[in-house]
């Protein structure tokens, strides 16, 4: 029993030692290096701990971008190199475990805003992006894809295309169904973005859905009429009118039609075509 | 059915067994361990939990069906049990099959606990996360999982009885029964890359194929990526080929084992 409580006792002893030691060890600096990982290397080494090493190394690319984006390193941010590294790595992680979201998730919504004037380098993100969709089934994917090509890429049209997608997939937020026409509509198929609202306009159950679908049915309808006429106007005289009032003088239209977002048409004369100051928006919150 | 009384003898002893509580009891510390990692993740963190935890469970159920028939073989032997067991009329072959299967039937009771544990533990990794979409879980997935385990311990058993006998260390036979575990479970992923590579000479791919079918498949019984995922599925004869090739395998090593410990001086 005595050398029970002396045991216990210099255990005790130990803890302020262990303290004190502790407080006089040098410390490292994080290290901030990103390190380029091979899936080769890592299955050889890991065998059957795919999933886990994905895991760990997605930990790790958060640790690192974490401390990215606080700062933490104040002497420098991560190089365009570095976000190279760290996109080939979340290439391995998602081909450890494709299944897992959360890296798919990691590189549609932070990495496109680091890399945003690098055009090649999106694409690469788009592809992890459409691998991935083949393994998750999660709206997200294809809207981060969407977005890249619209919002970085100014390809509106596949753009449209992919937020289309996330759109018809369950779980999607509803206004990204009136998302997709709007951007049809900016890229000049105004046909497509009629006839994609009038789809949305039969298959919605949402009563908000069903009146803001028709809100910008109408709008679309009367955007399509006016460039149709102005490009007729176009064929005629061989230069852009300089107001509708033109194309109402001269019988393409009987009147200027009124914006149900109560913005006013008109022709845009760098591009040669109708838009609205509405931009598809209530007037008294629209901005962009 | 000469070798019942063994195998019974054998099953209470592994139970008794402080190892066998331990085991489970590195299990829940495991799972502990598995949840603070797990809070380590930015995002889904239940499946990181999972992850980990059926990365334990997988190798403490590896490191137990080595473990029981290599100590409770070598403890027969150094307690001179053995003599007196084979002094009754109870053939070598029927004292080594109760052996293995009294081995097996302490795995099935440590598998049974197991599995109530680890279902227990990701469900209550899943209750404490924080999560903005819950990760479902499915506990029949993780009760397929305990199956095929099962039928890997089954095989990785009959040669751990199979390295008692060859070997006349304890040590070495365990250490060689997992460097075994290991080695069957890395050959799959090997034969993946070597045969897809341009860099691998042709008599090195061959040199894998060979080692590909003399060394026994454990990575066919890793179902962890199923238990976790629910857009992946196991079709019943998958598990149906399994479960036949664990019966051949298995088989054929005490069938080696039986042979040898006829012709051992014990």
């Amino acid at each position: 029993m005595k050398r029970l409580i002396l045991a216990l006792f210099l255990i005790a002893l130990s803890y302020p030692v262990m303290e004190k030691a502790t407080s006089l060890k040098p410390k490292a600096e994080g290290n901030s290096e990103v390190y380029p990982y091979s899936y080769e290397r890592l299955i050889l080494t890991f065998p059957t701990l795919k999933p886990l090493i994905s895991d760990l190394l997605y930990m790790q690319t958060c640790y690192l971008t974490g401390n990215d984006v606080f700062n933490r390193w104040k002497e420098r941010k991560f190089s365009r190199k570095e976000w190279k590294t760290i996109l080939h790595n979340v290439k391995v992680m998602t081909r450890l475990d494709p299944y897992y979201f959360d890296p798919y998730y990691f590189v549609g919504s932070y990495i496109p805003w680091k890399v945003k004037d690098d055009r090649e380098f999106l694409e690469e993100i788009n592809n992890v992006l459409k691998s991935g969709m083949n393994y998750v089934e999660d709206w997200r994917l294809p809207f981060f894809i969407g977005f890249n090509y619209f919002y970085f890429m100014d390809d509106k049209v596949k753009g449209a295309r992919y937020l289309k997608k996330a759109a018809d997939m369950e779980g999607a937020p509803y206004y990204l169904k009136l998302l997709v026409p709007r951007l049809y509509a900016q890229s000049g198929k105004y046909q497509l973005a009629v006839i994609e609202t009038a789809q949305e306009l039969k298959r919605a159950k949402n009563e908000v859905l069903k009146k803001q679908l028709e809100k910008r049915l109408k709008a679309l309808i009367a955007l399509r009429d006016l460039n149709f006429a102005l490009e007729r106007y176009r064929k005629v005289y061989g230069r852009c009118p300089a107001s509708l009032r033109e194309l109402v003088e001269r019988g393409f239209i009987s009147e200027i039609p009124q914006d149900p977002y109560g913005g006013e048409f008109f022709v845009d004369k760098k591009s040669c075509t109708v838009w609205t100051t509405s931009n598809l928006r209530p007037v008294n919150t629209s901005s962009r | 059915m000469s070798f019942w009384p063994v195998a019974k003898l054998t099953f209470k002893e592994s139970v008794k067994e402080r190892f066998f509580i331990g085991m489970l009891l590195v299990e829940v510390l495991l799972l502990f361990l598995s949840y603070y990692l797990s809070e380590l993740a930015a995002g889904d963190s239940v499946k990181v939990g999972m992850d980990f935890a059926l990365v334990f469970y997988f190798f403490l159920t590896a490191l137990f069906a080595v473990m029981v028939p290599v100590s409770t073989l070598f403890r027969d032997i150094s307690d001179k049990f053995v003599y007196l067991i084979l002094s009754k009329p109870i053939k070598r072959e029927s004292y080594l099959a109760g052996k293995y299967f009294g081995s097996l039937m302490a795995l099935a009771l440590f598998l049974f606990a197991s599995f109530f544990i680890v279902s227990v533990g990701v469900l209550g990794i899943s209750h404490f996360a924080r999560l903005y979409v819950p990760h479902v879980i499915v506990v029949e997935r993780i009760f397929l999982l305990t199956l095929s385990l099962f039928l890997m311990g089954a095989l990785l058993s009959a040669f751990s009885t199979f390295f008692s006998i060859l070997f006349t260390s304890q040590t070495l036979a365990t250490v060689v029964g997992f460097l075994l575990f290991l080695s069957g479970l890395e050959l799959a992923s090997v034969k993946e890359l070597a045969l897809s590579s341009d860099y691998v000479s042709p008599f090195n791919k061959l040199l894998i194929k060979v080692l590909y079918y003399f060394f026994p498949n454990f990575s066919l019984y890793d179902l962890k990526a199923y238990a976790v995922h629910l857009q992946l599925s196991v079709s019943s004869l998958y598990f149906a080929l399994i479960v036949l090739y664990t019966l051949l395998y298995s088989c054929a090593v005490l069938l080696i084992s039986t042979w040898l410990f006829n012709r051992r001086e014990l």
